[in-house]
């Protein structure tokens, strides 16, 4: 069981980190993730599917005083494996929600939480994080964030359409202070354009990256979009985290 | 121990016995309906014995009767899984009040499952399906396709030939009715009684949730009639058990009724966007064909796969709230409260093969898979199969979508599931992991397994209605984060009766090709293989109750108990010294459950027999190979021998008052003699019109036709071997009845033949068919 490429020895070396958008976060808006999977070693032939939608990217939420749950999409998927080669010091970058386990809320309650990332990065090789501390606060709005724990907005947001009788609500959503909040909305609403206008804001690329993973979701004008207004060298990070090319550094 | 043949006859001695009382020597007597009448000496309700452990094995209606009028109605569905050496139960109950009271509380009848709609792509549904119900579902099509000319002789008439095998189906009830969920925590069997440890989990309606539990003693009586009821239902009198539930301080008088062989059921509609092909079968790497439905019957559980739209309008990319319009806009709707699935055969969402994508408020009632992905190019993908997309490689789509809809059955990857499996190759692993088990050598899709781990296997059948059916508790209850599920039944401590036994051995001997129609006998032999002398019984034939062919279809969906149990007498008994054995021929082409080899592909037949009160040994399985008719002659004689009435007519050794089946069976042996299903026939006729024949009911006899017997005879063992002759008279014969005419006609009319010596080929011949009579009415050991 060694013919694969994934399994080729190649000294270990990959080190994960995670990293939330912010340290704090109010339960009324939506939390975002920077995922990185590093080569600190030699070269490196590993998964690509670093995100919450295929099964290889877990993070494990764990708050004071209750079971720790994992952060996992709503819907059980099925896809073939995929690998990029990583050279010395290079990084495959991405952007995950922290939004659901299945389809209940991630967070149920104010309070400091602790994640831990864990990847299985090759065949038979997983990689996990150092945990990293988040804390969410109470709401500012607490029946904004009453909205965004509903199955029909949490799905719609984590679906990139509008699922069930999500829409007044994504409605409300789309118009919070909260960029990358604002963001998942209007992408769940279909506005593109909107997207694209606001798309010098890491927190909108970061958004989009993690609600429409590259590989395990296909083409889509949205994300091309925002794309397109992404240069190269003012965010190479954020253009990686989009198309899922590796950075070199 | 009880060996209760319910005869009030005594084991007799360790000798062998005649046939001097009762029915064993009377004609066979029928009536109009052409249902076997017993003599008065009998009371038929008391010719029954404990049923054999298979029995139990498979869905039951298990009802509680109620303890007043003004009391809720409590039913449910009860499963009973015996392994080889294990016995699970679990159940799903439902209560409800009924107003106002009525004095005959009775249940609804439930709505046996659905017959499905054949569709556009009927003649591709699953293969080698049962019938679900003996009607002209979609496996008549099924089996019309693959018959080749057999469906020239005329489809209704092939459809008309599967004996109504009365519904399978699977009861369940409206989930607001839901009530208490129990599982066995050991369990024992014996003498006919199954108890059941029970442990109850009892339901909060309103927070959809299990909240406590208690514990009972579940006690069930399993009885098996050796005297047809009714002549609809052929040989197959339908199962019914009795007894009692202990729990909560009180005891209720309980009844199970046996619905299927199978444990649960779920009707599959497959709907395909425009140029997608959903694989209704594919060659696995095994080489075997598999189906969506064949790949859950290895589960135990009877899926149904209906085709439906396949032109649903292009859409080259599909979002989850795109599937869930597509879900509301396409799928049919269905009456009833059997469980529903819809499966949809679409373009592609991203990289992904497939998807369970409905977890809304009624979730897990969809499931998709994506035919335009395509597979990778790597060196453990299949040559054939790398860069095609996914409907282009059957194996590969149809893992894809038996996975999907395994999610929606609430089953999780075995990497994510809390309860830890370990991943492996069967079905619930995602892909990626499978394909990590491939090599160049050994590559996907080749290297899948196409069957559900044990744990998965388990959930299927065991665990609670709320978290398997579609439509209940959200994906992530059972084995996920949402809930971890209720612990799975406790196997049984204990089987008594099915041990087997080293001393003895069973084997069985049969053609390893057959064609469907053909008229197929196997002979089944008991050896002392140990050192000591034994005492066996000498009943080894399917008509008294000892012998049981345990039937495995190509769909392998779970075996089914075969036999042509219409007698009960004492069980004589002979000794076997070492290296001694006992034999017998005997018809496996119509049993209790109709006609045997109706579906082709392989079969597998096993032998189990009773060897004495304590004792059971079962033979190694054999393989038939069976096709459908090829020939002229071969779709002649199929198209007869599956008539009605003609199957039933050659079990018995007698039409009875069946005019039309003693035309088709008069066409077949004049047309067909030189086959052996034509000589079979014709061995009917010379039995059935040597004698009279009493039609108790409408007071009428049958006379005798000596001069037609006699011609049949003929027509029977010319240019046939005397032994191969003696072989068919005696599995024509009806085991109960040792001086049918046939047998003795047989080897009088075949004496002729030896009058060249003993030592003459032709002598030994007779010799031969001599021992093969001998064996029938007087077996002994050697
Ligand atoms: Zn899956
Ligand atoms: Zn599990």
């Amino acid at each position: 069981m060694t013919d694969t490429a994934a399994d080729t020895v190649r000294g270990g070396g990959l080190e994960l980190r995670l990293r939330p958008a912010a340290a704090s976060v109010p339960l009324d808006r939506v939390v975002f993730a920077d995922v990185e999977l590093v080569a600190t070693g030699g070269p490196a032939t590993v998964s690509a599917r670093l995100n919450l939608v295929e099964g290889d990217l877990e993070i494990e939420v764990a708050g004071a005083g209750r079971t720790p749950v994992r952060a996992t999409w709503p819907w059980p998927v099925d896809s073939a494996p995929r690998s990029v080669d990583l050279p010395a010091g290079g990084r495959l970058v991405a952007a995950v929600p922290l939004i659901s386990s299945g389809s209940v809320p991630l967070f149920a309650a104010p309070g400091r939480y602790e994640l831990t990332a864990r990847f299985a990065a090759r065949r038979g090789e997983s990689v996990a994080a150092r945990p990293v501390a988040l804390v969410r606060t109470a709401p500012d709005d607490a029946a904004l964030a009453a909205r965004l724990g509903d199955r029909d907005v949490l799905q719609s947001l984590l679906g990139a359409g509008v699922i069930g009788a999500a829409a007044p609500s994504l409605e409300l959503l789309a118009a919070s202070a909260d960029a990358g909040t604002a963001a998942a909305a209007n992408l769940a609403l279909g506005r593109t354009g909107v997207l694209a206008d606001a798309a010098a804001d890491p927190a909108v690329v970061r958004a989009v990256a993690a609600l429409l993973p590259p590989g395990a979701t296909g083409q889509d004008d949205r994300r091309d979009a925002v794309a397109s207004r992404v240069t190269a060298q003012a965010a190479a990070r954020d253009a990686a985290a989009l198309t899922g090319r590796p950075l070199a550094e | 121990m009880d060996h209760d043949c319910g005869c009030g006859n005594e084991a007799p001695a360790a000798h062998h016995t005649g046939h001097g009382t009762g029915h064993h020597t009377a004609p066979l007597t029928f009536d109009a309906d052409g249902q076997l009448v017993v003599g008065p000496v009998i009371r038929p309700e008391l010719l029954t014995r404990p049923c054999p452990i298979g029995t139990l094995d498979g869905s039951w209606l298990l009802e509680l009767e109620r303890r007043t009028v003004f009391g809720p109605e409590v039913r449910g569905a009860m499963r009973i899984e015996v392994g080889n050496s294990s016995l699970r139960v679990s159940g799903d109950m439902y209560s409800r009040r009924v107003f106002p009271p009525v004095l005959e509380p009775r249940l609804p009848i439930p709505s046996p499952f659905p017959i499905p709609d054949p569709g556009p792509l009927a003649g591709a549904v699953a293969g080698g399906v049962r019938p679900v119900a003996g009607g002209p579902d979609a496996d008549t099509v099924e089996h019309g396709a693959e018959a080749g000319e057999a469906g020239a002789a005329g489809d209704d008439a092939a459809a008309l030939a599967f004996p109504l095998l009365g519904f399978r189906w699977y009861p369940a009830f409206p989930t607001s009715e839901y009530s208490w969920y129990f599982r066995s925590n050991g369990a024992t069997y014996a003498g006919g009684t199954l108890t059941v440890q029970i442990v109850r989990h009892l339901w909060n309606r309103s927070t959809q949730e299990f909240v406590s539990t208690d514990t009972g003693t579940l006690t069930l009586r399993c009885r098996r009639p050796l005297v047809v009821a009714a002549a609809a239902t052929v040989l197959g009198p339908s199962q019914q058990m009795t007894g009692t539930l202990s729990i909560g301080g009180t005891v209720t008088d309980v009844t199970a009724r046996k619905t299927s062989p199978m444990y649960r059921g779920c009707r599959i509609e497959v709907d395909a966007m425009v140029n997608r092909v959903f694989p209704a079968s594919a060659t696995i790497g095994s080489g075997a064909t598999a189906t969506v439905r064949s790949v859950y019957a290895t589960a135990g559980w009877d899926v149904t796969v209906v085709t439906d739209e396949i032109n649903v309008p292009n859409d080259a990319d599909l979002t989850n709230a795109e599937l869930a319009t597509l879900m509301t806009g396409h799928r049919q709707a269905v009456p009833g409260e059997g469980w529903r699935l819809w499966l949809f055969v679409g373009s592609s969402q991203g990289g992904l093969f497939g998807i369970m994508f409905d977890d809304d408020t009624v979730p897990r009632e969809g499931a998709a898979g994506f035919a335009d992905v395509r597979l990778g190019n790597d060196s453990f993908i299949a040559a054939a199969a790398r860069g095609r997309p996914l409907d282009e490689v059957p194996a590969a789509f149809l893992r894809t979508l038996v996975h999907e809809a395994g999610h929606a059955f609430n089953l999780w990857h075995p990497k994510h599931d809390v309860h830890n499996p370990g991943i492996g190759i069967e079905i619930m692993n995602q892909t990626g992991d499978v394909m990590g088990f491939a090599t160049a050598a050994n590559p996907y899709p080749g290297n899948a397994g196409f069957v559900f781990s044990d744990h998965d296997r388990t959930s299927l059948i065991h665990s609670p209605d709320p978290q398997v059916r579609p439509g209940w508790k959200n994906f992530g209850w059972g084995h996920g984060d949402l809930s971890a599920g209720l612990p799975a039944p406790v196997d049984v401590a204990g089987l008594g009766g099915d041990t087997g036994d080293e001393g003895l051995e069973l084997t069985v001997a049969m053609p390893a090709q057959a064609f469907v129609g053909e008229y197929v006998t196997a002979e089944v032999a008991l050896t002392n293989v140990s050192d000591q002398p034994r005492t066996v019984t000498t009943l080894i034939n399917l008509s008294e109750g000892d012998l049981v062919f345990l039937h495995t279809p190509p769909d392998h969906s779970l075996q089914h108990l075969v036999d042509v149990a219409i007698g009960c007498g004492p069980r004589p008994t002979v000794v076997l010294q070492p290296g001694e054995s006992v034999r017998n021929h005997v018809q496996v082409f119509f049993t209790n459950q109709g006609v045997t080899f109706t579906e082709p592909g392989r079969h597998t037949v096993a032998a189990q027999l009773e060897v004495d009160p304590l004792t059971t040994v079962r033979s190694a399985p054999v393989t038939v190979d069976v096709r459908g008719p090829a020939s002229d002659a071969e779709v002649d004689i199929s198209a007869k021998t599956l008539t009605p009435g003609v199957g039933r007519a050659m079990a018995l050794g007698d039409f009875a008052t069946d005019v039309s089946a003693r035309a088709v069976l008069t066409d077949l042996a004049e047309q067909h003699s030189d086959t052996d299903t034509g000589a079979a026939g014709a061995l009917v006729l010379a039995n059935a019109l040597t004698r009279t024949f009493s039609d108790v009911r409408a007071q009428d006899v049958r006379a005798a036709a000596p001069d037609e017997a006699a011609h049949f005879l003929d027509l029977a063992l010319s240019g046939r071997s005397a032994q191969r002759a003696a072989e068919l008279a005696v599995t024509v014969a009806s085991p109960t009845e040792k001086d049918a005419p046939v047998v003795a006609g047989t080897i009088a009319a075949l004496k002729p033949r030896a009058k060249g010596g003993a030592r003459s080929a032709a002598g030994k011949d007779f010799a031969a068919a001599q021992r093969v009579a001998a064996d029938f009415t007087e077996p002994q050991g050697r």
